[in-house]
């Protein structure tokens, strides 16, 4: 076992001196293993969701909590939850999954402000925040407080009213959770909500947003494929760089790729795991 | 390295380029184009790099273009397994 590790690892005479994990027969079947790995594991998501699946603890109450709290380190008043808002955010995120489309205004023209308008709530002011892929509310909170527009909604003294949508469904194919963020306010100074800021009790309300035979997957596919991701790229990466130095130091000539290459090639790979399984805004 | 300093300016261009185009796209059929694009430019690049320094063989080829098949998979069990896509 230890041989074979050296073998597939470390460079030397009996691997013609290049780790037998860059051979082209290594490579080969661990192409075939991560193709077969995707497969796989969009089987095991398509007949037991359940066990895999895309899971998020995503609430209103807490989306509210910490809105409020990144609000009141910037000097504006807390806003209030309004349900005729939250009925604007549900119907929008309900009209993206339906019309499938990833975008303020839906195919058909239909701006956010008619959401706001048909759910009954007459706006002064109005905004959209959207984001999708999510794991918990706090990497919500902090994606719209990194952009700068979203940024500007959020901490905006034009509102006073927030209602939130946190939806799962299948956007262009993708099983995905979609959250809406519609604010608002009635007059021309937004005033801040009077209620205080309470701090949300843990998942409390998760089984107000997942519906009755929606339950969370034991694994989360996305966090799974990630991490397989990472491990195999980080594998490669350092196994070409112990080739590289090995080679270098024995002063061998090998007329192969340069391993610097891949290296830089894989480093980058690994840059676009993070940014691919990462949620999204707009 | 000094002597491939040109060719490596010319490989961080095609990475960083196909990076921050992914980077900005919030369209996942779009982020699998461009990164197919980026890997195919890479592959070339490497191709193009060994016959400038007259250097390449078949094996390379092999070699160059297993890289970028890999890398490739990589990012579909991304897309398949995680995001169901």
């Amino acid at each position: 076992m230890r041989k074979f590790f050296h073998d597939l690892i470390f460079p030397h005479s009996n691997n013609n001196f290049r780790s037998r994990l860059l051979h082209h027969r290594s490579l080969l079947f661990a192409i075939i293993v991560v193709l077969f790995s995707g497969f796989l594991l969009s089987g095991i998501r398509t007949n037991f969701p359940k066990v895999l699946g895309v899971s998020y603890d995503i609430t209103s109450s807490q989306l509210l909590y910490l809105t409020n709290i990144k609000r009141q380190e910037n000097g504006a008043g807390p806003l209030g939850l309004n349900d005729k808002l939250s009925i604007a955010a549900a119907n929008k995120a309900r009209n993206m999954f339906t019309q499938n489309y990833w975008a303020h205004n839906s195919p058909d023209g239909k701006t956010p402000w008619v959401f706001v308008k048909d759910s009954g709530y007459t706006y002064v002011y109005a905004g959209e925040n959207l984001a999708r892929g999510f794991q918990n509310s706090d990497e919500v909170v902090k994606a719209w407080m990194a952009s700068p527009d979203h940024r500007e909604n959020m901490l905006s003294r034009n509102y006073s009213d927030v209602g939130f949508a946190v939806m799962k469904g299948k956007l262009s194919g993708e099983e995905t959770v979609l959250i809406v963020e519609m604010l608002g306010s009635t007059s021309l100074v937004g005033k801040g909500s009077e209620t205080a800021i309470v701090p949300p009790a843990s998942s409390q309300n998760l089984n107000l947003v997942l519906s009755k035979n929606e339950t969370n997957p034991l694994i989360n596919s996305v966090v799974l494929s990630k991490n397989i991701a990472l491990v195999i790229v980080l594998i490669f990466i350092a196994v070409l760089i112990l080739d590289m130095l090995v080679i270098k130091r024995t002063k061998i000539t090998r007329f192969i790729g340069h391993n610097l290459d891949h290296i830089f090639y894989f480093t980058v790979i690994l840059l676009i795991i993070f940014v691919v399984a990462r949620g999204l805004i707009i | 390295m000094k002597k491939h300093f040109a060719y490596y300016l010319s490989l961080f261009a095609i990475l960083g380029a196909g990076f921050a185009t992914l980077y900005f796209s919030p369209d996942r059929s779009f982020q699998m184009l461009v990164f197919t694009l980026t890997v195919l430019f890479y592959v070339l690049w490497g191709i193009v790099h060994h016959y400038l320094h007259h250097d390449l063989t078949a094996k390379i080829v092999v070699e160059y273009t297993l890289m970028g098949a890999l890398g490739e998979a990589i990012v579909f069990l991304i897309f398949k397994g995680g995001f169901g896509l």
